[in-house]
């Protein structure tokens, strides 16, 4: 339990970074939308990955408007995939419902259905 | 502390893509566009434009083609992008992509070589080329809510097999092959759009 990255561990972050595992980059509109956070307390966490090195934060312009792109570095990837391995085990060992890695197929398909794009999965 | 599974959550934003249903949309109306033109001459007998027709509707299909793309952005950017954000995917390795379509083509026209060998490789394309939409339609849409990866390669299956079963010819097959998909995913989409900008408000980011 010790060894948990406490960056990470933070739901909001969890659900940050886990947002970012399987893309290049999103803005913060889209963040902002999945996570359910307010802008500050998003601006916030963002910033304490970045200070981490797990996100990189590009501001560029699409036309006029501004962008906020956010994508996960290298050591962010290592650091979630690290993080779910070490917590599925804890899982496991304790008995309890692992996250997804031991789970089934059949188990993802359906906590993945259970979550629509418009829901923020239960991180508490 | 609750279960989760980060692997779903990993998978959300692949299924935003579509949430908007404006790719379903384009890809409707260019399929629409691709039936109506290779429909004409099947209706309308042979005349003097028969050779103009053919030296431009090529051009026409292929610039179709090279716009879908930029009309979905730009029509992301007017609905999509202040309302659920913008999400720029993994760019698949060249390698494996062409690698993959290489496999479907392969495996249907040789499926097809088995199944229909009395007939000619012209009278088959219409059914190839249904066969590998409707692979490709399921596996773009496959991470999508909602019931659209099944129904349209559905319809190019059936649509592919009405071709051939009523000996249509290659350019009738393919007309109604186009021609019906097309009004199907352009309904599908718009309705998918109007959905999704009633139900979501513009966020300030």
């Amino acid at each position: 339990m010790a060894d948990l990255d406490r960056v990470i561990h933070e739901p909001a972050r969890l659900l940050v970074v886990a947002l970012l595992r399987n893309i290049e980059s999103a803005d913060f509109v889209f963040l902002l939308k999945e996570t359910g956070l307010t802008k500050g307390n998003l601006s916030s966490h963002l910033s304490k990955l970045e200070e981490a090195g797990y996100v990189a934060i590009d501001k560029t312009y699409r036309g006029k408007i501004p962008l906020t792109l956010i994508g996960l570095t290298l050591a962010g990837q290592e650091a979630f995939d690290s993080y779910k391995r070490q917590i599925g085990g804890l899982l496991a060992r304790a008995g309890g419902p692992a996250t997804d890695n031991p789970g089934s197929r059949k188990q993802k398909r359906s906590a993945a259905s259970a979550s629509g794009p418009d829901q923020v999965a239960p991180l508490t | 502390m609750q279960s989760i599974n980060l692997n779903a959550i990993s998978q959300r934003p692949l299924r935003t893509i579509n949430a908007d249903g404006i790719p379903e949309f384009v890809m409707g109306v260019q399929t629409l566009l691709w039936g109506v033109l290779i429909g004409i001459p099947e209706l309308v007998p042979r005349g003097e434009w028969w050779r103009p027709y053919w030296m431009i509707v090529p051009f026409v299909l292929a610039a179709s083609g090279l716009a879908a793309p930029w009309v979905t952005n730009r029509l992301k950017e007017r609905f999509s992008y202040r309302r659920a954000g913008y999400v720029e995917l993994r760019k698949p390795k060249g390698g494996y992509a062409w690698a993959v379509i290489g496999f479907l083509l392969c495996t249907s026209l040789v499926a097809s070589a088995f199944v229909f060998h009395s007939k000619t490789w012209l009278e088959l394309l219409p059914v190839v080329v249904a066969t590998g939409m409707a692979v490709g339609l399921h596996f773009l849409l496959r991470k999508q809510t909602g019931m659209g990866a099944y129904l349209y390669p559905l319809l190019c299956l059936v649509l592919g097999a009405i071709g051939l079963a009523l000996n249509l010819g290659t350019g009738a097959s393919f007309a109604v092959l186009y021609a019906g998909l097309g009004p199907a995913m352009t309904i599908g989409g718009g309705l998918r759009l109007i959905r999704f900008v009633r139900s979501n408000e513009e966020i300030d980011g």
